[in-house]
């Protein structure tokens, strides 16, 4: 069975006729690349709050936007860290390393350069893959059963819980709350309200978008609002560099930059990882096959390159679960599952099957965002280096005003203004306590997939909980979730042997 | 306590678990008897929870983290207060004039002292979210005129 057959590819190419596609592609590039390189902003509270404005929009005008937001935030969280040594987002924390001297030796215009350039390639690569893969993929699902969506749902909470910042109890806390949350409502098989405490606006259950506003967007802002009024210096940008000579550079170094790609695309394939880690990997292989004469940590260019190119090569990676399986490889992917659910699309095994056309499309949107983020970029480098200077006590006030009219204008209710303030402040907790937000948000969204599978796998097998272990592809999914038990509590009883004893206060 | 937040947390997530798992248990069966049970997902959840506060609490009391600081700084209980009143507030008072007072209290409570930005950040919030939400998505937000 061939999913993307010529009428396929000429349907889902056609979304790109519409010239409201290319004006919400750009848009959502720009408003990436601000959020990006607004330090404490990031791509998934761009997305977030971009969210209610897609219910007026048709299909794929509201993708259009996401994904231009999507390939531009990725990239743009390397501005602050190339000029004020800040990563904009976790994913360009390794970025800083190589970045901030390359800005301190007066080469800030080239390594922003390089980094849009490697982000380009990154996404280019697994874009590719995405293409190639996700319909190999969809059709080994199309025979996948409830046992084996339940299993692969565990692996994917498992995977959040065990990248979570080093600890995985706090990664399973934050899963286990949001599947948690995901409960409350009318139970759809039985009709029976759960944690619902006779309140009406409970009965459909928690809303998710003042859930996703209130955790990425508002949390966040409570959290900055410590830090206000702190004037920021950015590095000057000197000598500037054009798109084709860093673009030639990053060919010399074509065999590091595929490499990063690959892995980048991996780690975004693997249910709940991201681009955090995609970077530091790619760098720490980089420095590994560094030769004599490279200067890494002193503004290497190696360094830049693998970490953006790896960074935003999760993004293509990213979607591979989410188009053939339904579960989000990273938190925007998880916010994406909302997107198309608002446009009555249901990600997952049958996604390929019955969209293909709109799989073809969110190829090609993915491309041409690739191409406005590298335009927007080398067009607006100096005004983009302007943003990372804007205090908090501007951010702040602007956001928490957008967030709640973001949510308000989705129902017109008041309770669910509320229930993102009531978020914001679970989320601001979670992040003081060192609990991953995102790992919360990714466990709202997969908790529906884990039950409605858990339960029907249990119903169809006479409530026989062996079923889990003794069919093949679901034992060796469980047998992997074990291994990676297994070794977090090696890497967590490592870490603790390194750790010097506390001394008594 | 200033000290030790995962004491804190772990104590914190057992209260919370032990609350969720007699909720759960008070969730009813449904009408069949044979099919898994809707409180039995929120009673795994709950009592992993459980587990997980138990499990962080003995860890933090045998390990103490070094001090961490309050939880929050007055600033922020300030913009947090000041936040959770203007939701509260949202659908009762007009938008433009709601954003107007929120903006400017709030960049006064953060410290700034520059009377231009003052004035005009709030009134560009105001004027892009009438731009955007009341114009462009055709998005009722609540007004008195």
């Amino acid at each position: 069975m061939d999913l993307i057959t010529y009428d396929v590819l000429v349907q889902g190419l056609g979304a790109l006729s519409d010239p409201w596609v290319w004006v919400w592609l750009w848009v959502g590039s720009f408003v990436g690349l601000v959020f990006g390189a607004t330090p404490g902003l990031t791509a998934p509270a761009a997305i977030a709050l971009v969210l209610p404005l897609t219910y007026s929009m048709g299909l794929h005008a509201s993708m259009a936007l996401l994904l231009g937001i999507y390939c531009s935030g990725y990239f743009a969280g390397s501005i602050p860290a190339i000029l004020i040594n800040t990563p904009g987002t976790p994913g360009n924390a390794a970025t800083v390393i190589e970045g901030y001297q390359m800005a301190r030796q007066g080469r800030g215009d080239e390594a922003i350069t390089l980094a849009v350039v490697s982000s380009f390639n990154g996404v280019l690569v697994s874009v590719l893959v995405l293409l190639l893969f996700a319909p190999l993929l969809a059709q080994v699902t199309l025979m996948f059963t409830s046992v084996e969506y339940f299993a692969l749902a565990f692996l994917g909470v498992l995977c959040i819980a065990g990248i979570s910042q080093g600890s995985m109890l706090k990664g399973v806390v934050a899963v286990l709350l949001g599947v948690l949350v995901s409960t409350v409502g009318i139970d759809e098989a039985s009709g029976v309200p759960r944690f619902t405490f006779d309140r009406p606006e409970l009965l459909a259950g928690l809303a998710l978008i003042p859930a996703l506003i209130g955790l990425f967007a508002f949390a966040e802002m409570l959290v900055q609002s410590r830090s206000s009024h702190r004037t920021i210096q950015a590095t000057e940008l000197e000598r500037s560099a054009g798109v084709v000579a860093v673009f030639m550079t990053t060919m010399r170094h074509r065999w590091l930059s595929l490499k990063s790609a690959l892995i980048g695309v991996v780690i975004g394939i693997l249910p709940g990882t991201g681009p955090a880690i995609a970077s530091w990997i790619a760098y720490g292989e980089a420095v590994r096959a560094s030769k004599p004469g490279d200067r890494f940590g002193q503004g290497e260019k190696k360094g830049l390159i693998a970490c953006e190119t790896s960074n935003n090569a999760v993004i293509g990676g990213a979607m591979v679960p989410l188009l053939t399986l339904g579960i989000p490889g990273d938190p925007v992917t998880a916010i994406l599952v909302g997107a198309l659910m608002i446009q009555g699309i249901q990600p997952g095994p049958f996604f390929m099957r019955d969209q293909a056309p709109l799989f073809v499309a969110i190829v090609a949107m993915l491309l041409v965002s690739n191409v406005a983020m590298v335009a927007w970029a080398s067009a607006a480098k100096r005004a983009a280096a302007r943003i990372v200077t804007v205090p908090s006590h501007v951010i702040v006030p602007v956001v928490i005003a957008v967030s709640a009219s973001a949510v308000y204008a989705v129902n017109h209710t008041s309770f669910e203004v509320l229930l993102m303030g009531v978020f914001g402040l679970v989320g601001f907790l979670l992040l003081r306590h060192g609990f991953p937000v995102a790992a919360m948000v990714l466990g709202i969204v997969l908790g529906p997939i884990l039950e409605v599978n858990f339960r029907n796998a249990l119903v169809a097998h006479e409530m026989d909980l062996t079923v889990f272990l003794t069919r093949p592809i679901s034992a060796a999914i469980f047998a992997v979730a074990g291994a990676i038990v297994v070794f977090n509590l090696w890497r967590a009883r490592q870490a603790q042997a390194r750790r010097p004893p506390a001394s008594p206060s | 306590m200033t000290r030790n937040l995962d004491l804190l947390a772990g104590l914190a997530l057992m209260a919370l678990s032990a609350l969720l798992v007699v909720w759960s248990l008070g969730i009813e069966q449904g009408p069949d008897a044979n099919a898994v049970g809707p409180g039995v997902v929120p009673l795994i959840c709950s009592f992993g929870l459980l587990l997980c506060g138990l499990i962080l609490t003995v860890q933090s009391w045998r390990r103490p983290n070094p001090a961490t600081g309050p939880l929050m700084d007055r600033r922020q209980w300030m913009v947090a207060g000041l936040s959770l009143g203007y939701l509260a507030a949202y659908s009762a008072v007009d938008f433009r004039l709601g954003t107007l007072v929120y903006v400017a209290a709030c960049m006064a409570l953060l410290g700034c002292r520059n009377w231009r930005a003052l004035v005009l950040t709030p009134l560009a919030t105001m004027a892009f979210l009438w731009l955007v939400f009341q114009n462009l998505f055709k998005a009722a937000l609540p007004t008195w005129i």
